[in-house]
């Protein structure tokens, strides 16, 4: 059994309609009704010890009410989850013992004493043994660049540093599965480093498993090598980040720089299987589809008309790619 | 047994870092006690007022109020540096921040509890412990150990019961997450604690004894000391604080399983 099963996993929830103008609004205080709203509608995936899952969607897709699921903070309308072995809200204490939740903008330490003392209490509450904490604490001071903030109460640091020493709580008790939901989000580009070092020196020396929502895509290709895409509470896509770019990428993008592009743009010529579009006098961008021609093709064609000086060929991001699956622009 | 030593290094964690807050900010802490201390007094002074007034509330002299007062208050000021995060369920329930709670291998009760101590209580307390003893000397109560013991096992039992009609009361924001905070009027209940409940009319004795009962935190336990009643209140009071302690953590638990299912 893998360590993370999810079987057509269902989550309503119970919004109460308000009417339109003062008298359907009187009335409905008095009568509440109530509507229900499908936020994850029967999502199943199963995710292996030690992988590195990027979950990702639209706002409002259903991320945030799948983590809370999974972490056992909401119980599931219908379908289950099993974390190893365990039914999360059923044997809470158990499961909570081997995981770690980071929610960004929101922090589970101490305003108001020292970030160590939150450390040690968290000690204190997950039995973590002394020699382990202070292994793991001298590790992720130096990864993460704590030194200087061990000593200061919370409510005098930045959000990004606030940010740094929660995830730091996340990892101290050494958790088999750690789920983040946008852990980066807001944060400086300091931060935002130091945090996807730690996070892949995580999964890739003590194969911890994790789970992570985030909106820039930064974070997810340089972190996951599994993405699942949800949208509309669905599953659209769940699969290796390298086979999606293979599959999905077959158009790349050819830039070329030449001493005038005019002799190209007045002739109107075209090539099956490329698009040509001229920036300015001195740019052309070629996009073209790697099923139809090959670079060398594009690259001829062009030389036959304007002098080249430099050329660049770029596939597209994994986040266009995820735009156009989204939206149907394949 | 070794989960309960758990639980308690995991209590003792709180506490120290509840000294740490206190530490943290000095000047608070003063204020904070003397505007305790001021509202206790306030308080009192009301109280013996009103005795005065009525020539002693039936058969409560000056002392027997001061014995009866104190009592209220060990309670109350014993709550308050310990548990007195059961006022932020409501906060905690629009805030969501159970959520961080749920996540954490502890009772989310205890996790609640040990979130805010104010330790600056403890000084009614020992102004109450100050009040209890003159009127207990002046009355001429017995010093017997059985007095003794009934009133350690008072400031427990009573302290139990007291937080737990509380959290009662504070659960029901798991429900009415929008209507300004319900549990207030359990304080409003609670005021009847500080006078002789002799006085009220029989349905206000009646809801303070055996629906919301206050009573057990002053009034019937300093009747026995005073030997005003026939009530064996040494033996009454755990049950009492059993069955309500009980019925709050059915609430509680009520509460959060909604939680669970909702979200916030
Ligand atoms: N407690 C709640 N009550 C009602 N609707 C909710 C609640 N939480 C989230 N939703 C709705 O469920 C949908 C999914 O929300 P969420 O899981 O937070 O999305 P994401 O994290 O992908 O942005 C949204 O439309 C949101 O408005
Ligand atoms: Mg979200």
């Amino acid at each position: 059994m893998a360590l993370i099963e999810v079987e057509n996993l269902v989550k309503e929830y119970k919004r109460k309609i308000s009417g339109e103008g003062i008298k359907d609004a009187l009335y409905h205080i008095l009568h509440p009704v109530y509507e229900t709203f499908r936020a994850v509608d029967d999502i199943s995936f199963s995710i292996e010890k030690g992988e590195s899952v990027g979950y990702i969607g639209p706002n409002g897709s259903g991320k945030s009410t799948t983590i809370k699921m999974l972490t056992g903070i909401l119980t599931p309308t219908a379908g289950s989850i099993h974390i190893n072995g365990r039914i999360p809200t059923k044997e809470r204490i158990k499961n909570n013992r081997e995981i770690g939740v980071v929610t960004g903008n929101r922090s589970t330490l101490y305003w108001d004493v020292p970030i160590i003392e939150s450390f040690r209490l968290f000690q204190k509450l997950y039995e973590v043994p002394d020699n382990i904490f202070r292994k793991n604490l001298e590790e992720f001071t130096e990864i993460m660049g704590l030194e200087s903030l061990l000593h200061v109460p919370e409510r005098q640091l930045s959000l990004g540093q606030r940010m740094r020493c929660n995830i730091a709580a996340a990892f101290l008790h050494n958790p088999k599965t750690v789920y983040l939901d946008e852990p980066t989000i807001g944060l400086d580009s300091e931060s935002k480093r130091r945090i996807r070092t730690f996070i892949k020196k995580m999964n890739d020396e003590r194969d911890t498993t994790f789970i992570i929502t985030s909106h820039d895509f930064q974070d997810i290709e340089m972190l996951c090598r599994r993405i699942i895409l949800i949208n509309h509470g669905k599953v659209v896509l769940d699969n290796d980040i390298e086979k999606v770019r293979k599959d999905f990428d077959q158009k790349k993008k050819v830039r070329f720089e030449v001493e005038n592009n005019y002799a190209m743009k007045s002739g109107e010529h075209c090539l099956p299987g490329v698009s040509f579009q001229y920036i300015d006098s001195y740019l052309i961008e070629a996009e073209y589809n790697t099923e139809e021609v090959d670079a060398m093709t594009v690259v001829g064609f062009v030389s036959k008309y304007c002098p080249i000086k430099d050329i660049t060929i770029t596939g597209r991001d994994i986040e266009t790619i995820v735009q156009d699956i989204l939206y149907k622009r394949l | 047994m070794s989960r309960i030593r758990h639980y308690i290094d995991l209590e003792k964690a709180y506490l120290y870092l509840g000294v740490y807050t206190l530490k943290e900010y000095p000047l608070d802490s003063i204020i904070w006690i003397i505007s305790i201390i001021l509202r206790e007094i306030t308080g009192f002074i009301g109280v013996l007022l009103i005795a005065r007034s009525l020539d002693g509330i039936n058969g409560w002299d000056f002392y027997a109020i001061c014995v009866l007062f104190s009592m209220a208050m060990l309670t109350e000021s014993l709550g308050q540096s310990f548990v007195d995060s059961v006022w932020s369920i409501g906060s905690h329930v629009r805030k969501g921040k159970f959520d961080t709670y749920l996540t954490r291998p502890a009772p989310v009760l205890m996790q609640l509890l040990g979130s805010r101590c104010n330790f600056q209580a403890m000084s009614t307390f020992t102004m109450a412990l100050v009040i209890l003893i003159y009127g207990w000397e002046h009355i001429g109560i017995p010093l017997t150990i059985g007095n003794i013991l009934f009133v350690l096992e008072f400031i427990i039992c009573g302290t139990i019961l007291n937080t737990s009609i509380y959290l009662a009361f504070n659960s029901l924001n798991f429900w009415l997450v929008n209507s300004g905070n319900v549990a207030e009027l359990a304080l409003t209940f609670r005021q009847f604690s500080k006078y002789p409940l002799s006085i009220f009319p029989k349905l206000i004795i009646g809801v303070m004894t055996y629906m919301i009962p206050f009573g057990f935190v002053g009034f019937y336990p300093a009747s026995y000391l005073m030997g005003k009643t026939d009530w064996n209140v040494p033996v009454l009071l755990p049950i009492v604080m059993l069955i309500v302690a009980s019925a709050a953590g059915l609430i509680w638990r009520t509460g959060m399983k909604g939680y669970n299912s909702t979200g916030t």
